[in-house]
């Protein structure tokens, strides 16, 4: 009996500890020497994306393309050390760039 | 383009030491010269390799510059086509350190202050002052872009100081154009050496970074 009530605490010990991972749907991007890395992304709809700017130069990430940007999202810009989420809500493929650095481009593909 | 393959040659065959304590702001001739003296063939390889990919990037910007300010549209087409086969080989060189993405992440960078040097001397032969203002404020800010580009790459270089020294270039650059366009070629060519110099303040300390960064490439003998 005691081993039961052990494993039986075991087990919800486990679940709480693991359920934030699972829960996820974030997901990171870091922008790293001019380029967003992975420069494909695969998540799933209600993911959440984080991009973290490594470079000592502000970042956009805007989406788009440079001169055709849309209004899905856009961080503003923002420099070493920052961070900017998005919650994606619907399924596509999603381009996006850097304002200031324009050849930075990369996608977030958003499964149903 | 030789002498880049000769310096991938020298990587794959490369042992010795890394020299520390060498950053943008600290890099003098005889330092560097110190430097290489502790540094192993692949290291020394690399600096003769930058040093003379952007040596022959002033020359041939001038070469460029010249034709452009002239209207010698040919002339100026081939210059252009060779300054952009010296930026290839400087990406190249840059993603056989850091790897093929920061090449590619290079190359549209270093891409883009040609594109506003061209600006400026098209500006100088149009004798626009505000377009030529207007480059001028994109190469300073391009600086920055540059500066944080290496220090994201090898971050012993601060960018700040390596923004400082691409400021340099890009001034020693613009006396080159303007003395160019007052068809003072005494000057320009006076300018031309030392801005082809100053390169030098920027490759030293570069490939002293690189070898201290990547020590199993750039062993001592």
């Amino acid at each position: 009996m005691p081993s039961r009530i052990f494993l039986a605490a075991f087990l919800a010990a486990t679940c709480l500890t693991l359920a934030p991972v699972f829960a996820a749907g974030t997901t990171s991007v870091d922008i790293k020497l001019f380029q967003y890395k992975p420069k494909e992304l695969d998540v799933k709809k209600g993911d959440t994306v984080t991009w973290m700017n490594g470079d000592a130069i502000e970042h956009s990430v805007t989406s788009g393309k440079p001169g055709k940007p849309t209004d899905a999202f856009d961080s503003g810009f923002f420099t070493q050390g920052g961070s900017f989420s998005h919650t994606f809500d619907e399924a596509g493929s999603f381009t996006y760039f850097c304002k200031r650095h324009p050849n930075m481009q990369a996608t977030v593909k958003v499964a149903p | 383009m030789q002498t880049f393959k000769s310096t991938l040659a020298a990587l794959a065959l490369g042992t010795a030491i890394a020299v520390t304590g060498l950053t943008g702001g600290d890099v003098t001739g005889a330092s560097s010269a110190i430097a290489a003296q502790m540094q192993g063939k692949a290291a020394i390889d690399l600096r003769v390799a930058l040093n003379g990919l952007l040596a022959e990037h002033v020359t041939l910007a001038a070469a460029a510059t010249q034709a452009a300010l002239r209207g010698r549209k040919a002339e100026f087409e081939s210059a252009a086509w060779a300054l952009d086969q010296n930026s290839q080989d400087l990406a190249a060189a840059i993603a056989s350190v850091y790897g093929k993405d920061a090449g590619d992440a290079f190359l549209p960078l270093w891409r883009k202050h040609i594109g506003f040097v061209v600006d400026y001397t098209t500006a100088k032969a149009t004798g626009s002052k505000k377009k030529q203002d207007k480059a001028v404020q994109d190469l300073l800010q391009y600086t920055q872009d540059f500066g944080a580009f290496l220090n994201s790459a090898t971050p012993a270089l601060p960018k700040d100081a390596v923004a400082d020294l691409v400021k340099g270039h890009i001034v020693s650059l613009k006396e080159v154009i303007d003395a160019q366009a007052q068809r003072n070629y005494k000057l320009a060519f006076e300018k031309i050496r030392t801005a082809s110099h100053h390169m030098q303040m920027i490759g030293d300390p570069l490939a002293d970074a690189i070898a201290a960064q990547f020590p199993d490439k750039f062993a001592a003998n």
